[in-house]
């Protein structure tokens, strides 16, 4: 019996009040220390410490969790890779990975803007040469596609899914861009960032390549054929009428034929 | 304040506490002070020793004693402060003295609940009752009254009284529940049993009685303890409030001394016994017709005859009703009102209310529901679960003739006529989960989020159930996870739900 206390499922334990407290009151902590420590001549050296840090890895973070974003949301269409309740599972990672992302990404822009190592209109047009201008155009698109993933249910009312599909996609072009942005643009990337950006590109690329085939050669979805009867062309026995009158004379003749 | 309109009162024997009600429908403080007097403010001992002559207990149905709760509030209270609630939340559909004394004759009950304030040195009186309700109205303006009256020189009490409105539900009543409520947590029984003697609103320790307990500590204290018990049995002196309702052409308030046969009373409000009288509410018993003529109207005489006083409730079924039935729509009633804090009682009583369901279309057994009854008694933290067990058992017992033309003929030939009171139920939306069948593929994802509205048929396609408002959140997210985008939540219908 279903109790309103006592739902039987549960899909997630984390959009719980306590859970939403104790994120903001974290978030709001972090905040308030960061602030604390400006007031304070270490507290400022720390503090360039941590933009010098996130200056070189905000990028790579937000290549990282954009890779995990790709390879997720991927997973999570196809039926073949996962059960039910692990595709429900993957696409809340998709979504949480997707935002922790697009947290990482506008770091980066804003640190290389107010850094000074590109013009702001960068942020938003080529401009600065062409390594860092993929990066725009990839970031540009990537933030186009995580809007389309938010407005997601719009899409199930109206009677056009494909083109959220199709706007979703993006993200197999821009992705690909911001991986060649981040191993062009900046410092030289070492040898093992290389080959495991290649390695994941070729699993993701085959993945993809496996789903569009699998697409593109399903046969039509049409009701399987039942076998019908068989049907008999013989021609069809009269009964013997019984009902007719019986002259007696035939009717010993036939007695005696019998024997 | 003048009620628009007021439950109807009626008596066999003196008037005690309904005196004067025949001439209006509201006593406000002049007349109250006219026909009552002014009380006299008593020290904890006299009380207590008051009290004990007459053994007065609790009529909120457990008819505890109620001059040991004096005593163990005073202890506990020792120099400290502590509070007097008085609980005016029935919860009962079938009973209405505790709103009648609160519309028609407020200051009864405030004078009582004063006057254990002033013995107890409490802090607060208390007054819970149901929000938005005439008594609510009424007691406030009660309090209002008083004020006033001694802004213009009388020497009413200055003791601080509050009025609080509660959500009503049946288990609301509960001691422990309405001590939750009162202090601003959710209205359930506590898991652990805290006596509101030792614990109570705001962790005080609290006196908390019924509302006609305190109706008739003040009659008591008026009338001292030889005059309040000319009337009535030696053993329960004094008069009792009896709910009568149901099959009765007159619905009312009775008051009778205790001893008075029952049928007496059911000839007042021109009732027939019928098929059977409820005793006691819904956590009560049946008495069968052939006892109930013969019952008397005490606590003891009701024990001798099967049932429970508890809060005075006397419904008798008439003839017209099938028993089975209205038996069965009030047990579906009381599994609905489970607080699903316990798992026997939430899983167990609707499981009850879908065996006596059976029951009435003659394919249920008896022993079944014997042994579901067995599964949910002594299993609780609050009574809850026990007296719907009473009530089921009773009510196979009392109408076991009834049960045999069910299981015959599959009805007993009579339609159920809701003559058991039940509160009108909420309209609450419902929302209906549509799906465009040529974009759904079966993945399946929504069965996994909602188990209970989604079923998956063989081939993995989802049929849907309709989803209750309270669940619309996690409609929505599973139209949200469609891989297909195929799923949307219809509009919102209004529909009747328990």
């Amino acid at each position: 019996m279903l109790h309103r206390r006592h739902p039987l499922h549960a899909p997630t334990k984390l959009d719980r009040r306590n859970v939403r407290l104790g994120v903001s009151a974290s978030i709001a902590a972090l905040l308030l220390s960061a602030f604390a420590l400006t007031l304070t001549n270490s507290g400022m050296s720390l503090l360039g410490r941590g933009v010098g840090f996130l200056e070189f890895y905000a990028g790579v973070f937000a290549l990282v969790l954009l890779t995990a974003t790709v390879a997720l949301g991927l997973l999570t269409t196809e039926k073949v890779f996962l059960s039910p309740a692990n595709r429900v599972r993957a696409q809340l990672a998709h979504r949480a990975t997707a935002a922790i992302g697009l947290a990482y990404l506008v770091t980066h822009v804003t640190l290389m803007i107010s850094l000074g190592h590109v013009p702001p209109a960068a942020a938003v047009l080529p401009v600065a040469g062409i390594w860092i201008g993929f990066g725009t155009l990839a970031a540009d698109m990537m933030v186009l596609i995580i809007i389309t993933g938010v407005v997601r249910g719009r899409f199930a009312v109206t009677g056009r899914p494909w083109v959220w599909r199709i706007l979703h996609a993006g993200s197999y072009l821009a992705w690909p861009v911001a991986i060649l942005h981040g191993l062009t643009a900046g410092r030289p990337a070492a040898g093992w960032v290389t080959w495991s950006y290649v390695a994941c590109l070729v699993a993701v690329g085959s993945a993809l390549l496996v789903r569009v085939l699998a697409t593109l050669r399903r046969p039509p979805a049409m009701p399987e054929p039942v076998d019908l009867l068989e049907v008999d062309d013989s021609p069809i026995e009269r009964p013997e009428e019984i009902n007719a009158p019986v002259s007696l004379d035939a009717a010993r003749r036939k007695f005696r034929e019998a024997g | 304040m003048i009620p628009h309109k007021a439950p109807s009162v009626l008596r066999l024997g003196p008037a005690r506490l309904t005196a004067g009600l025949d001439h209006t429908r509201r006593l406000d403080l002049p007349a109250h002070r006219t026909l009552h007097g002014q009380p006299v403010a008593q020290d904890v001992g006299t009380l207590i020793a008051l009290v004990n002559e007459v053994d007065m207990r609790g009529r909120g149905g457990a008819a505890f004693p109620f001059g040991r709760k004096l005593r163990a509030v005073a202890d506990a209270a020792g120099a400290k402060e502590s509070v007097v609630l008085v609980n005016g939340a029935e919860g009962e559909p079938a009973s209405s003295k505790d709103a009648m004394l609160l519309v028609r004759t407020p200051h009864q009950v405030l004078d009582g609940a004063i006057l254990a304030a002033e013995a107890l040195n409490a802090r607060e009186v208390v007054v819970a009752t149901v929000a938005g309700e005439l008594a609510e109205a009424s007691i406030s303006a009660a309090v209002a009254e008083r004020r006033a009256a001694n802004v213009a020189g009388a020497k009413e009490s200055h003791l601080r009284i509050r009025v609080v409105g509660l959500q009503e539900r049946f288990i609301s009543g509960e001691g422990g529940a309405l001590v939750r409520a009162v202090n601003g947590e959710e209205a359930v029984p506590p898991g652990r049993k805290r006596r509101a003697s030792t614990s109570g609103v705001n962790g005080l320790p609290t006196l908390l009685s019924n509302t006609e307990t305190y109706a008739q500590l003040a009659l008591l204290a008026e009338l001292g303890p030889q005059k309040y018990a000319e009337v009535g049995t030696s053993r329960e002196p004094g008069t009792v409030l009896l709910s009568v309702s149901g099959g009765a052409a007159t619905n009312a308030i009775v008051e009778a001394p205790t001893g008075t046969m029952l049928a007496d009373v059911l000839d007042l409000c021109d009732a027939e016994p019928g098929d059977g009288v409820l005793i006691g509410g819904y956590h009560g018993a049946f008495l069968s017709p052939e006892t109930a003529v013969s019952a008397v109207i005490s606590r003891e005489g009701m024990k001798k005859a099967g049932g429970e006083l508890g809060a005075g409730i006397v419904v008798p079924l008439g003839a017209n009703t099938c028993p089975l039935g209205e038996a069965a729509r009030v047990t579906a009633y009381l599994a609905a009102q489970s607080s699903g804090q316990c798992g026997p009682c939430r899983l167990g009583l609707p499981d009850i209310a879908r065996q006596m369901l059976a029951l009435t279309d003659g394919s249920g057994s008896q022993d079944a529901i014997r042994r579901s009854v067995r599964a949910v008694e002594r299993r609780g933290a609050c009574f809850h679960p026990d007296g719907t067990a009473r009530f089921v058992l009773s009510a196979l017992e009392a109408f076991e003739a009834d049960i045999a033309l069910h299981r015959d003929y599959g009805s007993c030939g009579r339609p159920v006529r809701g003559v058991l009171p039940l509160p009108e139920r909420e309209e609450e939306p419902e929302y209906r989960l549509e799906v465009d069948w040529t974009r759904c593929q079966g993945h399946g994802l929504c069965a996994h989020l909602l188990p209970e509205f989604v079923n998956l048929d063989d081939y993995g396609f989802p049929s849907f159930n309709t989803v209750p408002g309270w669940m619309v959140k996690e409609a929505r997210r599973a139209v949200d996870m469609c891989p297909a985008l195929a799923l949307r939540l219809g509009e919102a219908v209004m529909a009747k739900t328990g």
